[in-house]
């Protein structure tokens, strides 16, 4: 392999890819605008989810007229109550007047709620927490008429909550997006540029006229790996720079989001170095699919598991699976993981030294059977 | 002079069963180039014509038999080699992307000459050619005529001492085409040697000093166009070629 002709293939694939529009938004438009976009309206959407003032939710409709003692706990509770069959209550609820309303079979009450938006569920906790108050009531009444103290029957125990969570749960879960939408981008990027440039060179007719000139295999395929690996680095730092300020923008305005710990410079710089192992791994693996295709339409079809591996690190996450040694030297997985510790600060040095070197390893196994390919007349004349 | 070894190449082919069966393109072929000439390679689409130009080219493996330029080979020194062929095809194409300016700067820095010899033959290639107010302009929004030019443009870059073309006028209307004869009518004078493969019988009888014809891979005749007319007692090298294999063609 010689230098001087990888960087001139690199510089030909780059220049190649950059003319190319469709490659250019995916790399560029999308990580610097649709993902920080989707990122921002969720953490807004989230925001004003959990800032909905329980107080607004008050409109309680009763198919039955609650006595005095259930009265009392709804006027201390400042409930608006509204007194009426059960038909009525139903067309004011669908009509949105009502918060939720709550019938009276017998000794069961039912609250009749929707679970289509936040109001709905918080209704729910407010109503059923109404219900348990009347009913403790009621029990307090009962015993006290016969004589027994409720003291006895009722809070033997007392339950105190503590959350010993570093981070609030909200935090953590948006962060944990970004490893996410990074990875994705990197995966989308990598993928479409490495297609043009084996399945689409292939298809234009330009790769025999690479094979003319006195090359090696290995710059040819060398030259086309870190191209790929440029475009995707480009990109995955640009969706994440984006993506980053939006959080660090959107966390001085709105309140859930205030008490977030922001990104150390030692986890930055390990993310960046993350960002172009994981760039690399990615490109091999799309450089070694795609070359395999006829045709782009082919490379497409055949490079879109790709795109799903590289949510499986996802579901583990959601499973609460952490980095571990031995995960460190799985590839993907690693990367995803070891992506989930750094952006809450959290890295561990060891793993991350497993990880990268892994990832080096199987970047160099991966390549040396895209060499190999490049010898084949099926590969490169079918 | 590049010297052909019976040459074989092997492929398998499936047929509607899945049923795969070894084949050869190319069998048996030997010839050698002299130098300043031009030699012709015909024969029938699918005759093996591509396969065995890809091998002499370097950008295909033999299965047996081999190819030397100058006395290399191309499992020693298969960089050299390549530096002394041009190669075109009706396949390899050019970068749409590039402009023509970039795909000779390009071509010379793959070659391995020097940034200053490039530029000057740039402007060399771009007046000869009549490119110079194209050089800047992508090579994709060039009519076809002008992409031809740019093609060999790309050819001359490095000066090659043989050139390889494969069908290179196929597919082209008469003025692409006769700018791919203008320049191995001047290439031949310039003491260049020249493989040309066509299908066109007529076109080859006017250019080529000497043809190969082949059918089904095998080498069917060689020699001078008026030795291989006079040998079959035809008046052209379409009656011979026929003559030749029977009166039957690939196509048929």
């Amino acid at each position: 392999m010689k230098n001087s002709m990888v960087f001139e293939i690199i510089k030909k694939e780059i220049r190649d890819v950059v003319r190319d529009k469709k490659t250019l938004v995916m790399m560029i438009v999308v990580p610097l605008l649709l993902y920080p976009i989707m990122f921002g309206f969720l953490m807004t959407m989230e925001d004003s989810m959990l800032n909905v003032e329980q107080s607004k939710i008050n409109k309680f409709g009763f198919a039955f007229e609650p006595d005095a003692l259930f009265g009392a706990i709804l006027e201390e509770a400042e409930i608006q109550k509204t007194v009426g069959p059960e038909e009525e209550l139903k067309s004011k609820f669908e009509n949105g007047e009502l918060d939720a309303y709550i019938t009276l079979e017998g000794k069961t009450f039912t609250i009749y709620y929707t679970q289509q938006n936040t109001n709905g569920i918080m209704s729910l906790r407010l109503a059923t927490g109404l219900i348990e108050s009347y009913k403790k009531a009621v029990q307090v009444q009962i015993l006290a008429e016969n004589g027994l103290a409720p003291d006895e029957f009722f809070d033997v125990y007392t339950i105190e909550e503590k959350d010993v969570s570093n981070k609030d749960v909200l935090t953590e879960m948006m962060l944990g997006m970004i490893p996410t939408f990074i990875l994705m981008t990197a995966t989308l990027t990598a993928v479409f540029a490495a297609i043009d440039m084996t399945a689409g060179e292939k298809e234009r007719g330009t790769l025999e006229t690479l094979l003319t000139f006195p090359l090696k295999n290995g710059d040819i395929i060398y030259g086309k790996f870190f191209a790929t690996s440029i475009c995707t680095v480009i990109s995955s730092v640009v969706g994440f720079v984006s993506m980053y300020g939006v959080l660090y923008v959107l966390s001085g305005k709105l309140d859930s989001f205030r008490e977030m710990e922001l990104l150390t410079a030692k986890s930055f710089v390990l993310a960046l170095i993350l960002f172009v192992l994981y760039a690399m791994l990615i490109s091999a693996l799309a450089i070694m699919i795609a070359s395999k295709a006829k045709s782009f339409k082919e490379a497409q079809n055949s490079t879109q598991p790709l795109a799903f591996v590289s949510l499986i690190p996802l579901f583990l996450t959601m499973m609460g699976t952490k980095l571990s040694a031995s995960l460190a030297a799985v590839p993907f997985i690693n990367v995803y993981l070891l992506l989930n510790d750094i952006i809450s600060n959290t890295v561990n040095m060891q793993y991350f030294a497993i990880v990268a070197a892994s990832t080096i390893v199987f970047i160099f196994i991966v390549l040396k059977a895209v060499t190999k390919l490049y010898k084949s007349d099926k590969i490169l004349f079918s | 002079m590049i010297e052909a070894k019976e040459l074989r190449k092997q492929f398998t082919r499936q047929d509607k069963h899945k049923k795969k069966t070894a084949f050869y393109a190319v069998d048996g072929v030997s010839f050698q180039t002299e130098p300043g000439q031009v030699l012709g390679i015909l024969g029938a689409n699918g005759a093996g014509k591509t396969t065995l130009l890809r091998m002499l080219a370097g950008i295909m493996e033999q299965t047996s038999g081999s190819v030397e330029v100058d006395g290399q080979n191309y499992k020693q020194n298969a960089i050299e080699i390549k530096r002394k062929i041009g190669f075109l095809s009706g396949n390899t194409k050019l970068y749409n992307r590039l402009t023509p300016h970039e795909l000779i700067q390009m071509c010379g820095k793959l070659y391995g000459i020097k940034r200053s010899v490039v530029d000057r033959r740039e402007q060399e290639i771009l007046k000869l050619l009549n490119l110079e107010e194209l050089q800047n302009a992508r090579i994709g929004n060039l009519s076809t005529g002008q992409t031809q030019r740019v093609g060999i443009a790309r050819l001359l870059v490095h000066d090659p001492k043989y050139y390889i073309l494969d069908e290179a006028t196929t597919g082209l209307d008469v003025i692409s085409s006769q700018i791919i004869l203008d320049f191995i009518k001047d290439e031949k004078q310039n003491g260049k040697t020249i493989l040309y493969s066509t299908h066109y019988m007529e076109e080859a009888e006017n250019i080529c000093d000497r043809v190969l014809m082949i059918n089904h891979g095998k080498v069917i005749e060689t020699g001078a166009p008026q030795r291989i007319k006079e040998l079959t007692n035809t008046t052209n090298l379409r009656d011979a070629f026929f003559r030749l294999i029977g009166g039957v063609s690939n196509e048929e």
